[in-house]
């Protein structure tokens, strides 16, 4: 690959309801508190709430654009996540490079929604070279 | 899941990915890479192993996944089953909350392709903070 780290681009999606409906059912995933139920009416949300791991992808899916197969080869991540994403909502994934060092780049990455609410923060890294 | 403890193991389960599964998980997210034409994501792989984990557990009121770490290893290439291993690294209980932290390592064909670990809290209802 290259001899400088890559440079992650941002990810931008819009996860609306559609979306959160056909992950659950792709990721196999039907906690009710993802769907349109009385649960999720119930909740402190009063409505559904996206997974945390369909926000998490589009960490997964700036990696890969940046690395290729190499993700799936040493990739690693630590997330956390802050606030709930809620329905619909445009969420852009932003990575900055926090280090690199004998071929390994890390970076910060952070999952920001529309009204500015970060929602997911953490690290990610791959090797490059 | 109150009675889990440090050290418990969960009956071991499999997962796989076809073709058509990565098109649909990749579909929902609105991924598109050339990369995944043959190898399976290995997040994709990382949800269905939660989404076990989930269904043995139960899934209790106030459940809040509030993070998760993965080492990937190798690629894992499409219809290629993968053997879930989860064990609770941690559990603890502050302030009503009770707080699991879970181990994953996922196996195929003899090898070591990821390792994992999963923050859980289970909140008072009233106490819930950040879910996913």
């Amino acid at each position: 690959m290259s001899t400088e780290a890559p440079v992650v681009a941002p990810v931008t999606r819009l996860i609306d309801q559609a979306r959160v409906d056909a992950y659950a059912h792709a990721a196999h995933d039907l906690n009710p508190l993802h769907l349109d139920s009385t649960e999720a009416a119930a909740s402190q949300f009063g409505r559904p709430i996206a997974h945390g791991m369909l926000v998490l992808a589009l960490v997964s899916e700036a990696m890969t654009n940046a690395f290729g197969e190499r993700w799936s080869e040493g990739g690693h991540f630590k997330v956390r996540w802050r606030a709930p994403a809620i329905p619909a909502v445009t969420i852009t994934l932003r990575a900055e490079l926090k280090s690199d060092a004998d071929g390994v780049a890390t970076y910060d990455v952070s999952c920001e929604a529309d009204d500015g609410t970060i929602l997911l923060t953490g690290t990610a890294s791959a090797a490059y070279d | 899941m109150a009675n889990l403890k440090r050290g418990d193991q969960l009956d071991s389960f499999e997962v796989c990915l076809t073709s058509e599964d990565v098109v649909v998980y990749l579909a929902a997210t609105g991924e598109q890479n050339a990369t995944w034409d043959a190898w399976t994501p290995p997040l994709a792989i990382g949800a269905l192993a939660l989404g076990g984990l989930m269904e043995r557990v139960g899934i209790p009121e106030g459940l809040l996944h509030t993070g998760q770490e993965f080492d990937f290893l190798r690629p894992v290439a499409h219809g290629e089953p993968v053997e879930v291993r989860l064990s609770v690294a941690s559990a603890s209980e502050r302030r009503g909350a009770l707080m699991i932290v879970f181990t994953l390592e996922l196996h195929a064909t003899g090898q070591l392709v990821a390792t994992g670990r999963t923050n859980i809290i289970v909140a008072p209802v009233e106490q819930s903070e950040v879910p996913s």
